[in-house]
């Protein structure tokens, strides 16, 4: 379905998944403000996709700030008047691996929940009053199937315990604020990914590249499909839950995970 | 067009939300052969299929009937060379209290809701197999799938049976290349000719429930379908997608 004349925010939008979602959205023609905290990267993905002729912004954006997400938020709306998508894509475990509860320090607890968690709550509450005042809205949220728990080694995961519970905290987030919405004309939603490998040099890609080959082989097996899924998959399934496609649904968490 | 040169089945495509998906996948590209308990209506959908462009054949079935249902698929890969996607939609429903209940009709709706499903996805597995080149099974279960209420033990019970069928079919098929996902509609206003639309009162208390504040309608199902069905679902496999409005999401509390 195509996004002409539709404005979105994607956080998190300099690689990885909000890089794919950045393009797929510019492919259907959405005008896009692409904000994340590397701020360098993300203006080279809005240069990329101004290049094939897409409307696309970059910003400097903490997500854990709310003063760096109400400026987002207003640059959104003086560049295009209008925003119609939000996808809070800002996130990750990060690159260390931490497995044990007893090196997760306060101060690192305290990082993740607000990465992971709170910038996707300080990003809806910036712009629900913009899209309740138009009486519409779309906001596509990033979980994780660590939400779920995961059993044995880390793999790509980096600080696993509070990761996991700040994307459980997601769903929450995205099924209480669909229901006091509800009647707004504003949809609330979830993309859960999986195993899924990102372009070189992303964060997931990193940290496969340094595991064993069994290790790497052991994570396609324990995938239905067989196989780690691509960014463009997520970002498929995020294109569903930003579109008019998506018509009925609200308040619910999309699995792309191949099955696992 | 995202569906174009696939091969579909859609069973229970005579009327209501059936219809819809049969109309949304031809509009989307895709031959469909209309299979139902109803011949002559499945042929009247078929014919609409063909007003779009598409290929269209039609197949009086019964789902339950697992001879009956072979010979659709023969009936299908004669028409279209190959069966790409199945939407198992067939399904009956019914309201009856369990100290009530005649045996009859427990054993009816698990018949065709249940026992149907199984019989459609393993013929139709067996053939995508055949091809090797994977496939995609759409099963239509319900919010009552997941959300009890009085009176449905035996269509709740199908439906939350088609949740676990659908989960333990992903894991199965995986391998071949196959999904299987389902959509669980909430209460959905069909206009169809063969189920009465419910009570005034059941639709307004159902719809109480639902923050978005309206029932769906059939277009927001087929949506669904046909986003399952499509290769931008490639990577989303044993999922259910509530098409309810948000009901699933929670229920509004009671303020007093
Ligand atoms: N790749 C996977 O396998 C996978 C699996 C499940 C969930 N996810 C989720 O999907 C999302 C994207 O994952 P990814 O693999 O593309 O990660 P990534 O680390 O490659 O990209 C995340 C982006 O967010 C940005 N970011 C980090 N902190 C920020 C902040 N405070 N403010 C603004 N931007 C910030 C980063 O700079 C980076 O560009 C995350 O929410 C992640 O948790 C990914
Ligand atoms: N409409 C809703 O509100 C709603 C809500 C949740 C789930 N569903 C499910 O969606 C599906 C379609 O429902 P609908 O409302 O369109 O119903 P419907 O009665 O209008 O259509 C069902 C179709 O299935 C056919 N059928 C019945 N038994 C069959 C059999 N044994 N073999 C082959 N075909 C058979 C019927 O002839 C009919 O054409 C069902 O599985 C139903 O449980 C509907």
């Amino acid at each position: 379905m195509s996004f002409e004349g539709k404005t979105a925010i994607i956080t998190g939008a300099a690689q990885g998944i909000g890089r794919a979602v950045a393009l797929e959205f510019a492919e259907r023609g959405a005008n896009l403000l692409l904000a994340d905290i590397q701020s360098a990267k993300v203006e080279s993905v809005a240069a990329e996709i101004r290049a094939f002729g897409s409307k696309a912004t970059a910003t400097a954006v903490d997500v854990t700030d709310s003063n760096s997400v109400a400026s987002m938020v207003e640059l959104a709306l003086s560049e295009f008047e209008q925003v119609d998508i939000l996808v809070n894509d800002a996130g990750g475990s990060g690159t260390e691996g931490v497995l044990r509860i007893e090196e997760v320090s306060e101060d690192r607890w305290d990082a993740q929940v607000d990465l992971n968690l709170k910038g996707a709550f300080l990003c809806c509450k910036a712009i629900v009053p913009h899209m309740r005042r138009r009486g519409s809205g779309r906001i596509v949220n990033l979980s994780s199937s660590n939400a779920k728990g995961h059993f044995g080694p880390l793999n790509t995961s980096g600080i696993r315990l509070p990761y996991a519970a700040a994307k459980a905290g997601i769903i929450g987030l995205t099924a209480q604020l669909a229901r006091d919405l509800g009647r707004s004309g504003i949809y609330v939603n979830c993309v859960l990914p999986g195993f899924i490998l990102t372009e070189e040099g992303a964060r997931v890609r990193g940290r496969y590249e340094e595991l064993q080959q069994a290790s790497q082989e052991a994570m396609a097996e324990a995938v239905p499909l067989g196989r780690a899924g691509r960014a463009d998959e997520v970002a498929k399934a995020v294109a569903f839950m930003a579109s008019d496609e998506a018509s009925y649904i609200t308040g619910t968490v999309l699995d792309v995970t191949g099955g696992r | 067009m995202t569906l174009e040169g696939k091969a579909a089945i859609v069973t229970g495509g005579a009327h209501g939300l059936g219809r819809a998906i049969a109309l949304r996948l031809a509009h989307d590209g895709s031959d469909v052969m209309v299979a139902d308990l109803l011949g002559g209506d499945a042929e009247a959908v078929a014919d609409e299929v063909r007003a779009l462009g598409r290929r269209a054949a039609s197949f009086e079935v019964d789902v339950s009937d697992a001879g009956a249902v072979g010979a659709m698929v023969m009936a299908t890969v004669e028409a279209f060379g190959r069966i790409d996607i199945l939407v198992n939609d067939a399904g009956v429903s019914g309201e009856s209290a369990l100290l009530g209940m005649e045996e009859s009709f427990w054993d009816r709706i698990m018949a065709v809701n249940l026992k149907g499903n199984f019989l459609c996805s393993q013929a139709v597995a067996r053939q995508m197999v055949a091809q090797g080149e994977g496939g995609r099974i759409v099963n239509i279960t319900s919010t009552a799938g997941a959300n009890a209420r009085p009176g449905a033990s035996a269509y709740a019970s199908s439906k939350a049976g088609i949740i676990q069928f659908t989960k333990v079919l992903a894991l199965e098929l995986g391998g071949e290349g196959i999904t299987v996902n389902a959509v669980g509609p909430g209460m959905t206003l069909t206009g169809s000719e063969v189920k009465p639309a419910p009570s005034d009162g059941y639709q307004k208390a159902f719809v109480g429930q639902v923050p978005m504040g309206r029932p769906g309608a059939p277009a927001d199902i087929a949506a669904a379908v046909a986003f399952l069905a499509s290769t931008d679902a490639a990577y989303v496999n044993g999922q259910v997608i509530f098409v309810d409005g948000g009901y699933s999401a929670g229920k509004l509390s009671v303020s007093g």
